[in-house]
């Protein structure tokens, strides 16, 4: 346990020393002004335009967070071989790849706090210079919202990206595997929402159809975008959502780190 | 050779500006949104991922654009394809992001003043009416439209009852909603909703129902 704790402290003064971590959380700070920007082309509903650029900018740059720490890290430390830095008596490799992942999840907690204060600051902008009609029951809270809820959806992709990492061979692999995993994350919702359209499940055969929705399982619903779109719109999200929300991306973030420990503690390094 | 390199530098950065300045003065580049129109609505889901209220905010840019070449640029012969093509990003828009009030306010400040995208208007609204249920303006303004522009007074009545059960609603709607079903006083009723509708669009956007007030005005000597 104290090497674990050891290995997280490690990880993230490592990667809060990073000049690109550094980037990432200056980036979050400053989306609402290009929330601000953007929205002037608009001119009636400036606050639902407003909290869309900041959704997608933020979360584009904690994905980005992911595959560029997380994945080179790792990339680093397996495909460079330098995690036997750590591999040494007492630090099983249980304890290694825990400690890194709690690092990385610690580190991507920071950004998170960021982007709520921002969003939040964002809203209160909002509902100080723009009138009623514009701004649909946006309300403060929603920022605090918005960040949990993508918070909780990256903690399953990191994990997904910590599985693929100790499975691949070395950074191009990696960053390959993980880049096709998550396109294939936000891509899959859509398609398999289509298939249950009662006109395309006509001409597609249940085989098909069948195989595409197993296939979703496989990913994490990666769909932020509801949300936000929900939030943009003053509708609030119920209670049990949010509690099956949690749920399904702690259990897949359970099940990906799992089968991340069994395929590491049995890999040649 | 440093001379040399900064010299091809200021020759590039001259001849860049130059081409950059000359693409933007072409008007080819935006009449591509006119002429290609949008993807089908599942594609632009699938692309979008989860950046569909980004992918929402930019169909309705290219409505914007596409107003902007019908009043501006387009010639004539033109225009009614235009027309289409901007019924077709609000409809695509409804239906990636039904919530989107934008949709419904350039559809019954634009579109349904337009020679042939009434019905497509009706269309659109009565789906964000469907979508915002909470939300009495929009039943009200789509069995409006229904009834003072395609002149189906049962549709109408549809969405006017729709409105009425609505919480929120004004008691001024629920008297033009009346005064509307009222044949007799249909003229008088579409005159002050008019007048309505022109408080809550932007002045740039007053031209289409400046001139239907005008022709009910008209109409009414």
């Amino acid at each position: 346990m104290t090497t674990t704790i050891e290995i997280t402290r490690i990880t993230i003064l490592e990667i809060i020393r990073m000049r690109i971590f550094q980037f990432f959380a200056v980036a979050i700070l400053i989306t609402p002004i290009i929330a601000l920007v953007f929205s002037n082309i608009f001119i009636f509903d400036i606050g639902k335009v407003r909290i869309d650029v900041f959704a997608a900018a933020t979360r584009l740059l904690i994905t980005s967070y992911i595959l560029f720490v997380a994945v080179t890290l790792m990339g680093r430390d397996i495909g460079q071989k330098s995690c036997y830095q750590f591999l040494m008596p007492p630090v099983s490799r249980h304890a290694y790849l825990t400690g890194r992942f709690a690092g990385l999840t610690l580190c991507m907690l920071m950004l998170m706090v960021i982007t709520m204060i921002a969003g939040e600051l964002l809203i209160a902008l909002t509902l100080s210079d723009t009138s009623e009609i514009y701004r649909h029951g946006i309300t403060q809270g929603q920022g605090f919202t918005l960040a949990i809820l993508s918070f909780v959806q990256h903690v399953s992709l990191l994990a997904m990206v910590m599985m693929i990492c100790v499975w691949a061979t070395g950074l191009a692999e990696m960053l390959v595997f993980s880049i096709a995993a998550i396109f294939l994350g936000w891509t899959l919702p859509p398609i398999i929402h289509a298939l249950q359209n009662q006109e395309v499940m006509q001409h597609v055969p249940p085989l098909i159809s069948s195989l595409t929705n197993s296939i979703g399982y496989i990913f994490p619903q990666l769909n932020g975008g509801d949300i936000a779109v929900a939030l943009a719109h003053g509708v609030n999200i119920s209670s049990t959502d949010i509690l099956l929300h949690f749920t399904e991306h702690f259990s897949y973030a359970l099940i990906m780190f799992v089968l991340a420990l069994i395929i590491f503690s049995r890999r040649d390094l | 050779m440093q001379r040399l390199l900064w010299s091809m530098l200021l020759f590039a950065t001259i001849t860049y500006g130059a081409s950059r300045m000359l693409i933007s003065d072409s008007s080819a580049i935006l009449s591509t949104v006119v002429q290609s129109g949008p993807l089908p609505s599942v594609a632009q889901q699938i692309l979008a991922g989860p950046f569909i209220g980004m992918v929402a905010d930019y169909n309705i840019l290219a409505v914007f654009t596409i107003y902007d070449q019908i009043t501006y640029k387009l010639p004539d012969s033109e225009k009614q394809h235009a027309w289409r093509q901007l019924a077709s990003y609000l409809q695509r828009t409804s239906d990636i992001d039904p919530l989107f009030m934008d949709t419904y306010r350039l559809s019954s400040g634009l579109l349904a003043y337009s020679e042939h995208g009434t019905r497509d208007a009706v269309a659109i609204l009565a789906k964000g009416a469907e979508a915002r249920s909470w939300d009495w303006e929009l039943p009200f303004l789509t069995g409006f439209i229904a009834y003072d522009n395609l002149k189906d007074s049962d549709q109408a009545f549809y969405f006017m009852e729709m409105a009425t059960k609505r919480p929120g609603v004004p008691p001024v709607a629920i008297g033009l909603a009346s005064h509307m079903l009222t044949q007799e006083q249909g003229l008088e009723a579409s005159i002050s909703f008019l007048h309505y509708l022109l408080t809550t669009m932007p002045a740039a956007y007053h031209g289409q129902i400046q001139r239907r007030l005008r022709e009910l005005k008209e109409s009414a000597l």
